[in-house]
């Protein structure tokens, strides 16, 4: 040990008073000054991500430079005949100038410790991503300088020592490309020994020991190469060889080994500021659980920037059961087809035969007015998990033969986000079948064109009253559908027959389409935590029936009931028709969607009218939608059951406007409300909000002058001022 | 102290050293001493541990340089023929370098660099900086070094090459006073030197061991004259002239054993042949300028040994009277060629380069 420390002191002396450290360290802070200049200064966010993925590069080219005399300097000068005469081994010597260069690249990183002040002082940084990215740097660094360490020795001319390692650390970075281009297993491997992969995740903010042991291993690798290569350029003789392939070959197997370990027994801390490579408790309990492998193909954008991947990733590292894949679709065209996958950041999660699909649209929130992003990849992922798992799938089933919107015409988005939670699609046509599917959890009627058959309207009604859910979304329409109507009324509601005309909760482009505001309920509270919108373009007013409807033969009344805001329920008639047998208590009506009370609606005659509010016009507020309870016969309790959901527009769900901010979760959310599923599971989303810093320009400036001039000159002029001194010597 | 046993060196296909074998004894003083590209350096690296002998033993204070690497390089003080210094270091910091390198403990490194400054003579110089002194002051700073630590065996490669003549004195008396304390092992090409400085010199040339002995002693070879090797046609026809008896065959035989390179000789093949090479070496001996003519195991061979001293026209000379004693006897001369390297081949080389060197200088 004392050799190592006689070794490392002179090593870093002759360091401090060599001109060439001060110019490389003041080339080094000129670079990292401009790049940190660059990417936070100007683009105002507070990360020094930007910094250290381009500083790496230089780290290339600067290293090798550094470390180029520690050996080849001795073996010019002759002195490495009095270190190897000395009671020193190969390996103190390597260790302990290893250790000074080491030293001295952590010098020259601590004296950026500017750009982080500057962070805190001026902005608000995580420092999850600080502290993982200065210390993947320190590791990068150590790396280069074993491989710089390495390839002094192979000479004793400096001049090759810079240059061979600079080509042997350029193709350690290289090695992605070729990763890329080749992809599947040979592409997998040369990724992993690519440096730059390993960097970049400590960048983001996590530390893996997959990623340290990678560098740990470069280190011992070159320092061993560098011992090894020594004694073999002093020393060759025949019977040391056999031994010295035995300990070449010991050391690889430990390395080797050291790295397997890493990947099957991964450690990490997570210190993004999203909790990026963390999966939640709820999702390790699911995944605990597992009882059959499960494979999670995730089709992204080689080089985007997108978490779905770390996402997979997490999840094939969080179990054995799951194989995690990461795939470029322009690169397996034919998988991407044979799973349906037509847009990047899709992931399809399959089990045995079955398979669940997640598009991205389902993946991102934008929360509005902020300048961040909602990620629900690990929801989505976790949820189809645990659907593939269930042994029944519930089944939605689309009426059509009226003009509805169904899974093949208008609702394709939706089905497929049915199915991501774990709904079977299915459409059915009274007309031909004379009855609802069996095994139907929910009836979903999307925006008639006509109105109900009597004969049809009946085998509704026997479906309601007997425990059937229904999801009605019936558009303001110039004919009164009696059908509807009184299938509405069955449910308590009355159909107004306007359009709801909102001046103050609309659409910012279209005063006809509110955005309504939301009633406290479990369909609708996710969605206002989150300060998301429902848009209904075009919407009538509902209110609640005075009585239930009894009868197909009860005509709706046209004129729309007027709505208070506290309405009481519907009235305490008993159920009637032998089909109400199982229906206990009349259907309690909830608010879901209400109006401003500035609202009117626009009766809707046929003629075009102006847009204005006429004395005869019902006032608001209305409601847009409606959740409908009844109290269930077969629980003792009483607690009531959900029957139905009626929103008096379809359109919100149609592919134009699903996307639309809190659209599809609200109609989800209903059907899961509906088939009491709820949510199967809810986990936080990740939320991207990139740090922000905010300078004056004279600070702009300031940092400019003072990072990529100043301190730069100041090195320049400390290694004049000691060369100047050492002159006279 | 140092003892090699049968020690080769391959390098790269040429043979550096071979078959290797002599003995340092403890407070000797020892020059080693051999032509430009004899093997001297590749010895003492072997010696040093610098590097693996391919063949053979070394053992330094009892110990294998290559097995207790550490117990022979705490013992050993080198000085390599540069000397290996850092010229960015100040002289007394590189020599404090050098006793933490050699692990002389904490409380006695700044008396150990003080003594070998002032041995060395570097006091004035001591916080400048090695690369800018001049070359004489870096092969004090180098000879310093190898002093740090008070190790039992020194071994200098070229102490005084490209010193001026007073550095030369300086440098000989400073290893001279190392005698007794410290074993030394001293290479140098410069037979003057080598007699100066050492107790006893070993000759190398072309990697094999020429002579050992003290100074004197060889220097009493060298003078003991040039060797031939004779062969003579035998036995020649009847009416031999000589009379040869075996006493004086044997007399010879002892006498050559003595003077020159104890080898075996005189293995008779008969008692007839025995005593008709005792008859020519008798008849030869009284040429003039023949010191000695010892018969050789062949029929018919001999060793001609010349008086010491002789210039090389001398010499020639000698040779002819030996041609017409011969055939004047009837024995004609079938070989008449120098023996082996001779002892005094390598010296004249040495010699010679030392005056070469002097001239240059």
């Amino acid at each position: 040990m004392s050799g190592v420390w006689t070794i490392y002191r002179k090593e870093l002396r002759a360091f401090l008073v060599a001109p060439l450290t001060y110019v490389l360290t003041g080339v080094f802070l000129a670079l990292g000054g401009y790049f940190f200049w660059a990417t936070v200064v100007i683009s105002g966010v507070a990360s020094l991500a930007g910094f250290f993925g381009n500083t790496t590069i230089v780290l290339i080219f600067l290293i090798p430079v550094l470390t180029m005399r520690l050996w080849a300097d001795e073996e010019s000068r002759g002195t490495g005949e009095l270190l190897l005469t000395s009671p020193v081994s190969l390996g103190q010597i390597v260790v302990g100038k290893y250790l000074a260069a080491v030293t001295l690249f952590a010098g020259m990183t601590l004296l950026t410790a500017g750009y982080p002040i500057i962070l805190y002082l001026f902005g608000e940084p995580y420092t999850g991503p600080v502290v993982a990215g200065y210390l993947g740097f320190l590791l990068l660094g150590a790396a280069c300088v074993a491989v710089g360490m390495f390839t002094s020795t192979l000479t004793d001319n400096q001049v090759i020592a810079a240059v061979s390692g600079f080509g042997i650390l350029l193709l350690l970075w290289l090695l992605q490309w070729a990763a890329e281009a080749l992809g599947g297993t040979a592409g997998a491997i040369l990724g992993g020994i690519s440096a730059l992969n390993h960097f970049a995740s400590f960048n983001e903010g996590l530390i893996a020991t997959v990623h340290a042991v990678y560098y740990v291993t470069v280190v011992a690798g070159f320092l061993f190469l560098a011992v090894r290569n020594l004694e073999r350029r002093l020393w060759r003789s025949p019977e040391r060889g056999a031994q010295s392939t035995i300990l070449t070959v010991a050391v690889v197997g430990i390395l080797v080994l050291a790295n397997v370990f890493a990947v099957r027994a991964p450690w990490q801390l997570d210190l993004t500021p999203e909790g990026r490579f963390t999966l939640s408790g709820q999702t390790r309990q699911v995944l605990a659980a597992l009882r059959g492998p499960v494979e999670i193909t995730a089709f992204v954008r080689t080089g985007s920037d997108s978490p779905v991947p770390d996402l997979v990733q997490a999840y094939g590292k969080a179990s054995r059961q799951v194989k995690a894949r990461v795939v470029d679709p322009l690169r397996e065209p034919s998988l991407a087809q044979k799973l349906g996958v037509q847009q990047y950041d899709t992931i399809v999660v399959q089990q045995g035969s079955r398979t669940r699909k997640i598009d991205p649209d389902s993946l991102y929130t934008t929360v509005p007015g902020e300048y961040k992003t909602e990620f629900n990849g690990e929801q989505a992922v976790t949820r189809a998990i645990l659907e593939l798992g269930q042994e029944q799938q519930l089944k939605v089933a689309f009426l059509t033969g009226h003009g509805e919107a169904s899974p093949e015409e208008g609702l394709t988005q939706l089905e497929g986000d049915l199915r991501g939670e774990g709904y079977d699609t299915v459409t059915f046509n009274l007309a031909e079948t004379g009855k609802v599917p069996a095994d139907t959890s929910v009836v979903v009627v999307a925006g008639p064109q006509s109105d109900l058959s009597p004969d049809e309207l009946e085998v509704m009604r026997k479906f309601v009253n007997g425990g059937g859910r229904v999801v009605l979304l019936l558009d303001p329409s110039q004919r009164s559908f009696s059908g509807w109507a009184s299938l509405a009324r069955e449910l308590g509601v009355e159909l107004g027959q306007d359009v709801v005309v909102d001046p103050v909760r609309a659409f910012i482009f279209d005063v006809l389409s509110p955005l309504p505001v939301m009633e406290d309920h479990p369909i609708t509270s996710p969605l206002s935590e989150r300060r998301m919108q429902v848009m209904l373009p075009r919407a009538r007013s509902l209110a609640r029936a005075a009585l239930p409807a009894t009868a197909s033969g009860a005509a709706a009344a046209a004129a729309p009931a007027t709505a208070s805001g506290t309405t009481t329920g519907a009235g305490t008639a008993s159920a009637p028709g032998e089909s109400a047998a199982a229906v206990a208590g009349p259907p309690v009506v909830t608010s879901l969607l209400r109006t401003s009370a500035e609202a009117w609606g626009e009766p809707l005659t046929g003629e075009r009218v102006k847009i204005e509010k006429n004395p005869g016009d019902p006032g608001g507020p209305f409601d847009l939608a409606v959740a409908v309870e009844r109290a269930n016969p077969a629980a003792t309790e009483g607690e009531p059951a959900p029957v139905a959901v009626v929103v008096g527009n379809s359109a919100f769900i149609q592919d134009d406007f699903l996307g639309f901010q809190g659209n599809r979760d609200f109609f989800l959310n209903a059907i899961n409300w509906l088939t009491g599923k709820k949510s199967l599971i809810s986990i936080r989303p990740k939320v991207f909000a990139p740090p922000m810093i905010t300078l004056t320009p004279n600070l702009v400036w300031y940092s400019f002058y003072g990072f990529v001039v100043a301190l730069p000159l100041l090195l320049l002029v400390s290694g004049g001022l000691i060369w100047w001194r050492r002159r006279a010597l | 102290m140092i003892q090699l046993e049968h020690v080769s060196k391959q390098y790269a296909g040429r043979t550096a050293v071979e078959d290797l074998t002599f003995t340092v004894e403890e407070g000797e003083v020892v020059g080693f001493l051999g032509p430009n590209g004899a093997g001297k350096t590749t010895t003492m690296r072997m010696i040093t541990g610098y590097m693996p002998p391919s063949d053979g033993r070394i053992r330094v204070a009892g110990f294998d340089p290559i097995e207790d690497p550490f117990e022979v390089k705490r013992r050993i003080g080198y000085l390599p023929e540069n000397p290996p210094l850092y010229g960015d270091m100040t002289v007394s910091g590189y020599l404090y370098f050098v006793a933490e390198l050699k692990r002389v403990s904490r409380d006695r490194r700044r008396a150990e660099v003080a003594r070998a400054i002032e041995r060395t003579g570097l006091t004035e110089v001591s916080g400048r900086l090695v690369g800018h002194l001049s070359r004489g002051f870096r092969q004090r700073v180098g000879l310093a070094q190898a002093l740090i630590g008070d190790p039992p065996v020194l071994i200098f490669d070229e102490p005084t090459v490209g010193l001026d003549p007073q550095q030369i004195v300086e440098i000989r008396q400073l290893i001279k006073n190392l005698a007794g304390e410290h074993t030394v092992l001293l290479s140098s090409h410069i037979l003057p030197e080598v007699q100066a400085i050492c107790q006893r010199v070993i000759i190398i040339n072309k990697g094999r061991l020429v002579a050992q002995d003290r100074p004197e002693a060889l220097a009493e070879r060298l003078h003991a004259g040039a060797e031939f090797r004779l062969r003579v046609r035998m036995p020649r026809g009847a009416g031999a002239a000589g009379q040869a008896t075996a006493e004086a065959a044997g007399e010879a035989t002892g006498e050559a054993a003595a003077g020159v390179t104890g080898e075996a000789t005189g293995e008779a093949t008969g008692e007839a042949t025995a005593e008709e090479a005792a008859g020519v070496a008798r008849l030869l001996r009284q040429v003039n300028g023949v010191r000695d003519v010892v018969p050789e195991g062949a029929a018919g061979a001999f060793r001609l040994i010349l008086d010491p001293g002789l210039a090389v026209e001398q010499s020639e000379e000698v040779r002819e009277r030996v041609f017409y004693e011969l055939a004047r006897a009837r024995y004609p001369i079938i070989e008449l060629s120098p023996a082996r390297v001779s002892l005094e081949d390598v010296f004249v080389q040495l010699v010679t380069e030392e005056q070469a060197g002097g001239e240059g200088a």
